[in-house]
């Protein structure tokens, strides 16, 4: 216990870090996916293809190539970011195609007849999608988030390899200085407590939500 | 003369579909419209709501051209068409993320039709019409068959329509709830005309004030 709290500060600010970048890339990528969802589903021929090639790159490569494509790459082209800056854009992009397919999903799951009867309603295609099928889509895809959300949150660590400070790479600096694997141990339980108030959260909100069905 | 469709072709995949189809409803009538299943009944109503679009022929709501040869490309006219007619569907389409009340005043209030004010008291005053005053505030997936049915008429009736199309509305519904089906049809009557697919042989007798064999309009040509 001595050694954790000797620990703490370390992991504190660590954990700042991770927090940190889970939270931007959520919000971002969360408000990024809801237009492209919609152009994912509803777009013109060209816009859903540029999408589907996006989606298809983003999904299809490792999220770690793509980190250092944006870090270390990228100046190549004459294009430099700084580690945090690299890190969110990689991160905010490879999360955005996930949840647009995500939504793209929960979209395709709705009964077409309700489009229809917006449509009858007068609704335009995007008070349609904004009023009738986004709110419905959501709900159906409270477990997928969660899922994705938990997974960013253990993806935030990858940021170590540009160098950063998370939660993870402050044990293996504490791992080595004292000479223990102890830290590890710390920090997974750190990341476990993390996940409870998400999940259940979440969980608690669909949960709320039951009454749409 | 209030609707009119006239030599009306649709094909799917190739596959005829609607084969110069005519049909002219007038108000107050209750047209309904039976005949062998796959023959182009709800594929008829999809195209007068213009959720279809026919490959050839004409539709006219009220002297408004909604497709005459090719669809009308007015959006204004569009809107007031769709706006004209109106459909509940098979299983009702409400929103269920949305209360009774909120699934009928949405639509009126996103279209700036009414004021709030306005809005709640036509619906409420369409809900004790339905015997639905006290679901107001219920969400869709608290009520029986019947009284989603209901809540689709009223909310459908919030535009005044010149023309409310049902299809099949008691496939789902069990005797108690045809019968009081029969006095809300009349009622709608009064104020536009109303279109049935059904194949309720006895409810269609009962209701019609015409009955037409979707046969017999496929071989008027
Ligand atoms: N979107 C579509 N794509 C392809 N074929 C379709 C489509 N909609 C309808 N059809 C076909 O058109 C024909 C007529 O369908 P429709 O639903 O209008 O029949 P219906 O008279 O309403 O039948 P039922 O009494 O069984 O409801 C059917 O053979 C159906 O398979
Ligand atoms: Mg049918």
């Amino acid at each position: 216990m001595q050694f954790f709290l000797q620990l703490l500060p370390s992991f504190l600010d660590g954990l700042s870090v991770t927090l940190i970048y889970w939270i931007v890339t959520l919000i971002i990528s969360f408000l990024l996916s809801l237009p492209t969802a919609y152009l994912r589903v509803f777009g013109g021929a060209l816009i859903r293809i540029i999408l589907r090639f996006y989606i298809y790159i983003m999904r299809g490569t490792p999220l770690m190539l793509q980190l250092m494509f944006f870090y270390f790459g990228l100046p190549y082209l004459g294009i430099t970011f700084s580690r945090t800056t690299a890190a969110l854009i990689a991160f905010i992009l490879n999360y955005t195609a996930y949840f647009t397919e995500i939504l793209r999903g929960g979209i395709g799951s709705l009964d077409p007849g309700q489009k229809e009867a917006a449509q009858l309603l007068g609704y335009s295609r995007i008070a349609a999608y904004n009023r009738i099928l986004l709110p419905q889509a959501l709900k159906n895809c409270i477990p997928s988030f969660i899922n994705e959300i938990l997974t960013l949150l253990k993806d935030t660590c990858l940021v170590s390899i540009l160098g950063t400070d998370e939660l993870l790479r402050s044990a293996k600096i504490a791992a080595g200085h004292y000479a223990t694997g102890i830290p590890f141990l710390y920090v997974g339980i750190l990341y476990l407590l993390l996940n409870i108030p998400i999940s259940k959260g979440l969980s608690w909100i669909e949960k709320k939500l039951s009454y749409i069905r | 003369m209030s609707i009119l469709i006239e030599n009306c072709c649709k094909t799917f995949r190739s596959v005829p579909v609607l084969k110069n189809v005519s049909l002219q409803i007038d108000d107050h009538e209750i047209v309904v419209l039976m005949g062998p299943s796959g023959c182009g009944k709800t594929t008829l109503i999809r195209c007068l709501c213009d959720l279809e679009t026919p490959d050839s022929g004409r539709i006219m709501i009220h002297g408004k051209t909604l497709f005459d040869q090719q669809k009308t490309q007015d959006k204004a006219l569009l809107k007031q068409i769709h706006q004209e007619v109106g459909l509940v569907f098979q299983n009702y389409q409400l929103f269920p993320h949305r209360t009774v009340l909120q699934n009928l005043c949405d639509a009126v209030l996103y279209q700036r039709l009414l004021s709030r004010d306005e809005a709640h008291k036509k619906a409420l005053a369409l809900l004790s019409q339905l015997q639905l005053l006290e679901k107001a505030d219920v969400y869709p997936s608290e009520l029986s068959g019947g009284q989603k049915q209901r809540v689709a008429i009223a909310r459908a009736c919030m535009l005044k329509p010149r023309i409310l199309c049902f299809d099949e509305p008691t496939s789902a519904l069990d005797q108690a709830s045809i019968q009081q089906l029969f006095p809300i049809l009349q009622r709608l009557r009064e104020s536009m005309a109303v279109l049935i697919i059904t194949h309720d042989q006895e409810f269609g007798k009962q209701i019609a004030t015409r009955t037409i064999l979707m046969k017999e309009i496929n071989a008027v040509s």
